[in-house]
């Protein structure tokens, strides 16, 4: 395994990233490479490790890889009450000009898991740069997902105080008035409340050109696809096959993200389905684009 | 300050870890300190926890070490997929100790240093502990929330006393909350949880009665789920420490106060 764990420099930050290079015995490099886009605050912890694996085993198929830490998040700089959406996106950016200039590859893919997905799609619909999108179960209503993630905040309340003292609406508008929310030790801002809320991820999905596969990870087999299935997954699919080329696929969860009962740095199907795109995806697709949009508005 | 470094494990894998060295106005103080992670965790530790700590102590004159073990995070190796309690059975047992010591090996071998402080949250601090009960270039441990009791996948889990407390707790503190009170009424509570709790503690105090003992189990010092891997690590890791601490002792005209067994 050859990986190569350096700093690059973002707006004066150091971003921490780790370049994955093609194994030789791969039968040649694709000539491609990869960027991984990972989720926000303590889901990124908990699923370190299967991006690892992944990148590892993309890798070994003859693409470069590249993983880095949002500033704020992980060995990068800053913290991550200081970071925002935008920011991230623009270190999504950095991160593919980085590779560019490492790896000297001119095809790019994305993947990213959770709102790492949804920040790899509002990066790649910005520029015509990206060929490849694979979104693991991404999150479409960002608002919904902040305000839902303020639900750690409740149980924490309840485990100190043995009551709820201050419900989400409450805490929201403390937000609202300067006082972060700490959820599960990271503090969220209005300012990521506000952007998320300004973000019509519809319009940025139709605006992207490329390539995209949407993997819904379902709780259960029974909410395993089927025409009833309306998952934020099954939404963004719809919006990105109006404007492009894109696949659903719908398979059940075989890790989590929001604890760790069972230890898989392996989900099987997930990598063999999403392996088995990516290998289908070899040839190159020329994208074109039309004027950039930015991120919120 | 902070690099990237990676280093070989006594199984031959590569481990990543981030060095922060010393910078600010503290001095260098000439022993390393190395963060041990939760578990199956990575070197940033639940909300940065370690990166905000690390930063913080190099800036006092520290260096600091936070790495992921094998097959954890960016490291080489694997840990086959299953329950997390099976495999913090083995963390509790010293699964990380070998690369522990591998880490202060590279320290030792980088920076010529040859104290250190470990440093452990829950799993962590069981592995600093089990590091320093066999280590001597281990001065000291910071043992953050480290669990004294036994997580076992082979056998059922204990409702601990101690757990059984903290609920009964949570109950009385909420005898005046009207709401509490509805959903006792409203069937909405957890019946099952509170006689098992009230059963739990009940039957602890009066075997505290029948046997005289704190730990309320006849005949179960320190048996039952306290995790006798640590306790044997404790000891050893402060006979270590008090046999340095008696050259001194004797350097003060106080030889022969303190007698104590020779470590093995």
């Amino acid at each position: 395994m050859d990986e190569h764990p350096f700093y690059f420099s973002c707006n004066g930050s150091r971003i921490f990233a780790i370049l994955h290079s093609p194994e030789q015995r791969a039968g040649g490099e694709s000539g491609k490479g990869y960027i991984f886009c990972a989720p926000l605050g303590e889901e990124q912890v908990r699923t370190r490790r299967i991006f690892t694996t992944f990148a590892r085993e993309l890798a070994r198929r003859g693409s470069w890889v590249l993983r880095f830490d949002y500033r704020g998040e992980g060995d990068s700089d800053g913290h991550f009450e200081d970071a925002s959406l935008e920011t991230r996106v623009e270190d999504v950016r950095a991160a593919i000009s980085e590779l560019r200039r490492r790896a000297g590859v001119e095809r790019v893919g994305l993947l990213g898991l959770r709102l790492g997905g949804t920040l790899a799609l509002l990066a790649g619909a910005e520029r015509g740069e990206v060929e490849d999108l694979v979104l693991w179960a991404p999150i479409v209503d960002i608002y919904g997902y902040l305000y839902s993630a303020l639900r750690a905040n409740l149980a924490t309340q309840t485990l100190v105080y043995r009551e709820i003292r201050a419900t989400r609406d409450e805490l929201l508008e403390r937000c609202r008035r300067g006082e972060p929310v700490n959820v599960q030790g990271f503090l969220f801002t209005w300012a990521l409340f506000e952007q998320a809320r300004a973000i019509d991820l519809s319009q940025h999905a139709q605006q992207y050109r490329g390539r995209s596969l949407v993997i819904d990870l379902a709780r259960s087999t029974r909410d395993v696809g089927g025409d009833g299935n309306r998952s934020e997954a099954r939404c963004l699919y719809e919006w990105l096959a109006a404007s492009g080329v894109s696949d659903l696929m719908s398979i059940q969860r075989e890790f989590s993200w929001e604890e760790t009962p069972t230890w898989n740095p392996r989900p099987e199907r997930l990598f063999s389905q999403t392996l088995e795109w990516v290998d289908a995806c070899r040839q190159p697709k020329k994208v074109e684009y039309g004027t950039p949009r930015p991120v919120s508005e | 300050m902070e690099h990237p470094v990676q280093f070989l494990s006594e199984a031959g894998h590569r481990l990543m870890g981030i060095l922060h060295v010393p910078h600010g106005p503290g001095r260098p103080a000439g022993y390393g300190l190395v963060l041990l992670n939760i578990g199956l965790h990575y070197r940033v530790c639940h909300n940065r926890l370690f990166v905000k700590l690390a930063r913080a102590l190099s800036r006092e004159g520290y260096h600091v070490l936070r790495f992921d073990t094998h097959g954890v995070g960016d490291s080489e190796g694997e840990i086959e997929a299953g329950s997390v309690l099976v495999h913090f059975d083995r963390v509790q047992r010293g699964l990380f100790v070998p690369d522990t010591r591998a880490a202060l090996d590279h320290l030792s071998r980088e920076l010529g240093l040859e104290r250190f402080v470990l440093a452990g949250l829950c799993g962590g601090a069981l592995t600093a502990i089990h590091t320093a009960a066999e280590d001597r270039r281990v001065q000291g441990v910071i043992f953050i929330a480290g669990p004294m009791t036994v997580t076992s996948p082979t056998e059922d889990r204990e409702f601990h006393p101690w757990e059984a407390g903290q609920w009964l707790a949570g109950y009385r503190a909420r005898l005046r909350n009207p709401r509490a009170w509805a959903r006792l009424v409203s069937g909405k509570s957890d019946y099952g949880m509170m006689v098992r709790a009230l059963v739990v503690k009940m039957h602890h105090r009066w075997c505290q009665m029948w046997t005289g003992s704190a730990l309320g189990r006849p005949g179960a010092a320190p048996g039952g789920h306290f995790n006798t891997h640590y306790l044997d690590s404790f000891q050893r890791s402060l006979q270590y420490a008090l046999s340095r601490l008696i050259p001194t002792l004797r350097g003060e005209g106080r030889e022969g106060v303190v007698r104590l067994p020779r470590a093995r």
